[in-house]
């Protein structure tokens, strides 16, 4: 199923939560909506889903404009944070609600699904979500990852034409997550349905998106696949939000035809980059290029056209794992270092680190990209 | 072209619209206008009432005629006839006949007399006496809602008597007068067939209205709410129609002259029922009563409810079972509660359960300070365990850890309770203590079921009837509407009071909303703002005074010295100049001149009584001061005359010396404990019961001085404190040879008991030589751990012989009882002086106020001049001890059972013995059992109540479960307004919608059948159902329905299938507290149903004892019922007692809307 949203707006009160959101969801499409907390991204699902009346704009699945329809003529389904399984039920008896509930007729409505094909289908769906042996007990009984399931399979049962996640994986504990997040993906590979996912966290995001779609401040500021968001960054907001680790900005400006970064230190940016200041003819901004890819100088190895080299002192050393994170100062500038070499780094000592040109961003006074 | 159309287009429009406005308004005028206006032609004769089938004429007889008759002709309009009424002859020969009703009538000077009516064959004549001055005749036999004019002729007649019958025939006649046309009235059937139209037709539309303004909002909201609006427009609809529909009614009715009796319909007087309202002498002895009955209670509730909870809260172990102990008396339906209350001190008219144990003489029906205090008390122990829960909801939400760190920091229990835990609770109870004052201001069983209004006052009295002093504003409406069926004064009463609810109602939800449940600083008011207040109440107060003193307006100043009025207002109007003046504040001076009057108003408040000239000054006194307070004295630079100034030192010097003197006694003061107290009370119980007793009884006067002696000794050396134990036994003696009553002994020995106890813990340090086998059980029985429970066994097994020895004793005491309070008992003791005026009325509380005065004010010299109070610190320390506390607890835990044990006894008894004579009644029978079940059938009420409560329960349930869904879950327009609004028409149920109610439920025929008041019941609940409900709905997940709208159900599936199965428990307790509330509803019932029949249990036990100065009360028969009513209501609460308490408590905030 096809979704489309065309200027899609909402209001509490004087707050803006939505601003006018156009948005195409192409058919079985796997879409994550990804934001910080307040971005307005559980906003867009509800109103997808009918349990919010948008102040502005439309909703159309597929050609029909469904912006007027009830959430319970919609034929979604959506699995919420805190997995709401309906406590005075079990857990077959939960299975079954929706079947149940699938009726047909204006006055006099009558059950679609027979007591047979309802059983057949529970019991099949139990059997997909291996929780056969948790049938009959009650969902205060179950454990987080099997309430999740129980709720998703409740969902998968009926056969909505759209799947709604609202950050279904952030109540379950790290490695179960993982687990979930695989299952999920492996779901939509499965039933080949439209699903939209909503996260705040972009790891989350990453792997399970075909398209993502970044909110802030109730405005989309970019979407497009995951490899575009972290390659591809329209504007700092994006560049900082993806990511595991923080990106690096240096701020420069312009001074006889020089470039100059803080504190009047004259600075060599390589050609390209400078080609870009100077083509946009930029008085003043912001470098920046992500820890992952900042590299220590090898004595080594030549010096190379493109590549910036920065004299930093080293801060702070955190050893996660086998990774290692440098806290650098440049300039009374914070720089993240990220590395996976045994070698031991001492604080208080200076350290040579080169960026490549081409994982070099530059972004106007604004925060937005140039090219 | 076009232009030009639509602007004749609209001009058409507006002219349609003009004229449809002034002929509706036309309209409406000619509705209200009074349709017979009728003036007489004569001077002296008058058209003076016209009803459905009569007319009353009035007129003086021509002093000098050559007539000696009248004859009066009525003209019919529609017939176009004239037809002869009757003859009135004027006859020398006049008989004064007593016939109590007659259609003529005469008087001759000031008095009237009734005339003989003579039958002949063509008339019936009236006989006259020749002298008559003016007569009375009241024509019958006319027609409703006809025209018809009267005419008098002066005739000579002449009496032709034809075979035994007579014949009259007319010599001469001349005409007299002749009235204007005019219309009779409707007649009492059509009239009410008139008024069920109109009320059918008010009720359509308001409901028209109500739903087209509803369609209207919904309309406008978004499409997605629509479904809420259907959720709550049933509920909406039922609150509408049956409590803000009877508010405007209510109003309406105020502005009309409508008497039930008379039988007419309501018709528009403006605001003549408020200028007799204030014309009325009544009004301000209501007033007062009702604000010092409201003062008195309120001050009463909060610090009693704040100590129990308190000790409840940090000071005892086994906190449940106090808390149980607390509620059983809630679990009581009030109207048991207060007429136990009056079984236990009224009884007979002073034959009381309580009059025998204390040998006192107290008659509800003659003592008006006695009676309104007991009335206080009664008020306030019916609503303790209510305020108490709300205190201590308040304590429990205080953080533990504060608490702990003010005891790691040693702060003193005052400073703790002044400083952390009233600065805390504050914000939180306070809303709640408004709404008790709401409920107190309008609060009617008490001051109906235990006095009516008695003991009556001789000044009370006005066309209207009597008013006691303990009459209410409320019980005086409900007076002026169920017994003089004057419904527009009534009205005009209730919606006074109406007013003044909204007034608290008002400042209650200023308070709801501003607070929050963590402490939030507030900004202090501006000193300058309080300032100009004080001195407006100062020239206010001024005017008062002078009022007072010219006019001898006796309300607002002194009223035994009018020169005094004079000086307080020129003392009030000077300081109001200085304050202007003089830019520095003269507070201190202020301070004395308040002092001053306080004393001045509250003397008036005693010497005089009350009701008769009471300065309301005193809380306008009290404002001030608490304004003063608030006032920095140190900010304001302290610049009076120099002669004040003087004065002022010489005063200090005083003082000083006066506390240097204190501070000398106190050097040699020891430190005070726990037995200073027991002794203290000692004392003050053998005086009182040296009162009660007769007075020349040497023996116990005797006892009293030693015990005085004793204790003042006792303040300066431990040793002699510690021999008071001497003092017992000389007690008991006491106790054996002078017949002292029961409750006497009983409280003496349960003193004389504390204080061996005390005594033996602090014995057992030095004396443990001594430590034998009694020494032993005494360390063991006072262990803290066993404390209690001990106690209370040692208690029973120290009164069961008791009850033994002076149970036989009693039934002479009962006629030895002598009338001690009464004014010659007194002479002697120097308080004749006093009873010099008229109006004073000296009863047992002045002696007894004095003395307690004066103690109170020995021990605050002594606090006064310890300057770091650390005795009373210490001695407060020492009382709130477990273990004294728990003696406490259990004093007042007997207090709360005696009334009831009272009713059990009768109840077991024989006949209507209403005084127990042993702890077990002697020959216990069923007797009143069995007739309560085959004569008065009570069965039969039992299933009315049951029919009634399930029925208004299931209808209020049934809405409110439905608009809770949709408040719990939509953000529709004007939730929170409506949310708000059904809070506050809680506020304004009982005794202010009571009128048009009942007038709204007689016009469409609901009287007295049990659909009326199921809806009655059912619509008073909803706003706490629609709380709880609610509540409890917000805790479910909003996902849960959610979801499952998603899965594709209609909302009313989600509700049926998920929501209400979820809500069950809070629906079942709703349930439960609307039942319980209607099975225990007691006013609407009684106004509602009328025929015996119908009658619900509350009702019918009423019948049994009927109000205080009913004649025959059947007091085993209410005995017997009461308990049958008690039993499953105790069964019940104490099963679901948490739930239930969740369900009130809630009730009264409405800050999480």
């Amino acid at each position: 199923m096809k979704v489309t949203t065309k200027n899609l707006t909402k209001r509490y009160g004087e707050k803006i939560a939505l601003n006018k959101v156009n948005l195409e969801i192409p058919d079985s499409s796997f879409l994550v909506i990804l934001g910080p907390s307040g971005s307005g991204k559980t906003t867009l699902l509800r109103l997808i889903a009918g349990l919010l009346y948008p102040s502005e704009g439309k909703i159309f699945f597929g050609e029909d404009n469904i912006t007027q329809k009830p959430a319970n003529k919609r034929n979604i389904a959506m699995v919420f944070q805190n997995y709401p399984l309906f406590p005075h039920m079990t857990v077959r008896e939960n299975l079954r609600f929706p079947l149940e509930s699938q009726r047909e007729g204006q006055i006099f409505k009558k059950r679609i699904y027979s007591d047979e094909e309802i059983k057949a289908k529970v019991e099949e769906t139990l059997k997909l979500l291996h929780i056969e042996e948790h049938t009959n007990k009650y969902p205060s009984q179950l454990s987080g990852g099997e309430k999740q399931r129980v709720a998703i399979g409740r969902e998968l049962i009926r056969e909505p034409v759209l799947f709604l996640f609202d950050e279904p994986l952030s109540n379950i504990d790290a490695r179960l997550r993982y687990e979930m997040r695989t299952w999920i993906r492996t779901l939509h590979g499965m039933i080949n349905r439209t699903m939209i996912y909503v996260t705040h966290d972009q790891s989350e995001a990453m792997a399970l998106g075909d398209i993502i779609v970044l909110l802030n401040e109730g405005e989309i500021v970019q979407i497009g696949s995951p490899d575009e968001l972290y390659n591809n960054p329209k504007n700092r907001f994006v560049a900082e939000f993806i990511g595991n680790f923080p990106m690096n900005f240096l701020s420069f400006h312009k001074k006889d035809k020089n470039l100059i970064l803080n504190n009047d230190k004259k600075i060599e940016l390589p050609n390209s980059v400078e080609e870009i200041v100077s083509r946009n003819s930029l008085e003043e901004g912001e470098i920046g290029f992500r820890a992952e890819l900042v590299r220590e100088l090898d004595s080594e190895r030549p010096i190379e056209e493109n590549m910036l080299i920065l004299e930093c002192i080293i801060e702070d050393v955190e050893k996660v794992l086998d990774q290692q994170i440098l806290t650098l100062n440049f300039n009374e500038e914070r720089i993240v270092f990220v590395t996976k070499t045994i070698k031991e780094f001492e604080r208080k000592s200076t350290i040579q680190i080169i960026v490549y040109a081409e994982s070099i961003y530059v972004f106007d006074r604004a925060g937005l990209r140039t090219i | 072209m076009n232009s030009n159309r639509s602007r004749e287009r609209k001009i058409a429009k507006k002219k349609l619209s003009m004229f449809l406005i002034i002929g509706s308004i036309v309209l409406v005028s000619l509705l209200f206008q009074n349709h017979y206006n009728v003036s007489a032609q004569s001077e002296e004769t008058s058209l003076i009432e016209i009803g459905d089938r009569y007319a009353i004429v009035n007129w003086t007889c021509p002093s000098s005629s050559i007539y000696h008759g009248f004859r009066i002709d009525y003209y019919d309009v529609a017939l176009n006839q004239s037809f002869t009424w009757s003859m009135v002859i004027l006859n020398d020969t006049q008989d004064i006949t007593l016939e109590y009703f007659s259609q003529v009538n005469y008087s001759i000077g000031d008095e009237t007399f009734i005339s003989q009516k003579f039958q002949t064959s063509n008339f019936s004549i009236y006989l006259v006496d020749e002298g008559a001055e003016t007569i009375q005749t009241r024509i019958t036999g006319l027609e409703p809602t006809s025209l018809y004019s009267i005419s008098l002729h002066l005739v000579n007649v002449s009496l032709t008597s034809d075979q035994g019958d007579y014949l009259i025939t007319t010599e001469s006649e001349v005409q007299y007068w002749e009235s204007e046309q005019f219309e009779t009235l409707l007649s009492f059937d059509d009239n009410l067939e008139y008024s069920k139209l109109a009320t059918s037709l008010s009720l359509l539309v308001i409901v028209i209205i109500f739903v087209a303004i509803f369609f209207f909002i919904a309309k406008r909201d978004i499409p997605f709410n629509k479904i809420a609006y259907i959720f709550i427009f049933p509920a909406l609809l039922a609150l509408v129609l049956l409590e803000v529909y009877p508010i405007l009614y209510g109003i309406f009715l105020s502005f009309t002259d409508y008497s039930l009796q008379r039988g007419e319909t309501p018709v528009l007087t403006g605001f003549d029922n408020y200028a007799h309202i204030a014309e009325n002498p009544q009004l301000p002895i209501t007033f007062t009563t009702t604000l010092v009955w409201s003062v008195l209670i309120i001050v009463a509730k909060i610090i009693l409810g704040f100590i129990l909870a308190y000790i409840i809260q940090y000071k005892v172990k086994r906190k449940k079972l106090w808390y149980l102990m607390l509620y059983i008396p809630w679990a009581i339906p009030s109207y048991i509660k207060i007429l136990s209350w009056r079984t236990f001190i009224h009884g007979n008219g002073s034959v009381s359960l309580f009059n025998t144990l204390f040998g006192t003489n107290f008659n509800l029906l003659t003592q008006p300070y006695a009676t309104l205090f007991i009335a206080c008390f009664v008020e306030v122990w019916d609503s303790i365990p209510l305020i108490t829960t709300l205190f201590l909801g308040g304590l429990s939400s205080i953080p533990k850890e504060i608490n702990d760190l003010a005891e790691i920091d040693q702060i003193s229990e005052g400073t703790k309770i002044r400083k952390v835990i009233v600065p805390l609770i504050k914000p939180i109870i306070l809303p709640a203590i408004i709404l008790e004052i709401i409920k107190t201001f309008g609060s009617f069983n008490v001051a109906f079921l235990l006095t009516k209004g008695y003991p009556l006052l001789s000044y009370g009295t006005s066309e209207a009837g009597v008013i006691g002093a303990t009459d209410l504003f409320s019980t005086f409406t409900f007076y002026m509407f169920y017994e003089r069926r004057d419904i527009g004064i009534a009205a005009a009463y209730s919606t006074i009071m109406s007013l003044l609810t909204l007034f608290f109602v008002l400042v209650w939800l200023k308070m709801s909303r501003g607070t929050q449940s963590t402490f939030n600083p507030e900004k202090k008011k501006s000193v300058s703002k309080n300032r100009s207040i004080i001195i407006v109440l100062f020239f206010l107060q001024a005017i008062g005074y002078l009022v007072a003193g010219i006019f001898g307006f006796r309300y607002f100043g002194i009223y035994w010295n009018p020169y005094l009025n004079y000086i307080l207002a020129g003392l009030y109007f000077t300081m109001a100049i200085f304050c202007i003046v003089i830019k520095s504040q003269v507070i201190k001076t202020v301070r004395y001149i308040l002092l001053l009057d306080l004393i001045l108003a509250l003397m008036q408040f005693f010497f005089y009584q009350m009701w008769y000239a009471f300065n309301w000054n005193i809380f306008i006194i009290v404002a001030e001061m608490y304004i003063l307070s608030n006032i920095q004295l140190s900010k304001i630079p302290f610049t009076l005359p120099e002669l004040l100034e003087r004065v002022k030192t010489v005063a200090n010097n005083a003082v000083k010396k006066i506390k240097n003197v204190l501070y000398k006694i106190d050097q040699n003061l020891i430190t005070l404990s726990p037995l200073h107290v027991i002794v203290t009370l000692q004392t003050i119980f053998i005086f009182l019961s040296a009162f009660t007793i007769e007075a020349n009884i040497w023996l116990v006067w005797l006892i009293f001085g030693v015990y005085v002696t004793v204790l003042c000794a006792s303040l300066f050396s431990k040793i002699i404190l510690k021999t008071a134990i001497i003092l017992q036994p000389l007690l008991w003696c006491g106790f054996i040879f002078s017949n002292v009553p029961m409750g006497w002994t009983v409280i003496l020995s349960l003193l004389s008991l504390a204080y061996i106890l005390g005594a033996a813990k602090i014995y057992q340090k030095g004396i443990e030589f001594l430590n034998s086998k009694i020494l032993k059980l005494i360390n063991y029985i006072a262990k803290p751990r066993f404390n209690s429970i001990l106690f209370i066994v040692i208690l029973l097994v120290t009164l069961l012989p008791f009850w033994n020895v002076f149970g036989i004793a009693l039934s002479n005491i009962g006629s030895l009882v002598p009338i001690i309070f009464s004014p010659d008992n007194f002479s002697n003791v120097g308080f004749s002086l006093l009873s010099t005026q008229e109006q004073v009325q000296l009863n047992f509380l002045n002696p007894l106020l004095i003395f307690l005065g004066s103690a109170i004010l020995c021990f605050g010299l002594t606090a006064l001049a310890d300057s770091d109070k650390s005795k009373i610190q210490k001695l407060a320390k020492n009382i709130l001890k477990p273990r004294n506390i728990t003696i406490f607890l259990v004093t007042i835990l007997l207090v709360t059972l005696l009334p009831l044990w009272n009713i059990f006894w009768i109840a077991f008894s024989k006949g209507d013995s209403l005084v127990p004579t042993s702890f077990f009644p002697d020959n216990p029978t069923l007797e009143n059992f069995t007739s309560l079940f085959t004569q008065e059938q009570i069965h039969l009420n039992f299933l009315n109540s049951l029919l009634i409560s399930l029925g208004s329960a299931t209808l209020c349930v049934g809405l409110t479960s439905l608009a809770a869904y949709a408040f719990s879950r939509y953000t529709f327009t004007g939730k929170k307004e409506i949310m708000v609004g059904v809070f506050t028409l809680k506020m304004f149920t009982g005794i202010l919608t009571l009128i048009p109610f009942f007038l709204i439920m007689y016009n469409m025929g609901l009287i007295d059948s049990y659909f009326g008041i199921i809806l009655a019941y059912s619509t008073h609940t909803i706003p706490l159902a629609l709380w709880v409900i609610k509540g409890y709905m917000d805790s479910i997940p909003k996902e849960l329905d959610e979801s499952a709208t998603l899965m594709g159900n209609s909302k009313f599936r989600v509700l049926r299938k998920i929501i209400l199965p979820l809500a069950g428990p809070a629906i079942a307790i709703t349930f439960l507290l609307s039942f319980l509330r209607t099975w225990n509803g007691f006013l609407l019932a009684f106004v509602l149903l009328q025929s015996p029949a119908k009658y619900t249990l509350p009702i019918k036990i009423f019948t049994f004892v009927g109000s205080i100065e009913s004649s025959s009360p059947e007091w085993g028969l209410f005995a017997a019922a009461s308990i049958l009513v008690v039993i499953p209501l105790l069964i019940i609460f104490v099963f679901l007692r948490n739930y239930l308490l969740s369900g009130f408590g809630s009730s009264t905030n409405i800050r999480e809307i």
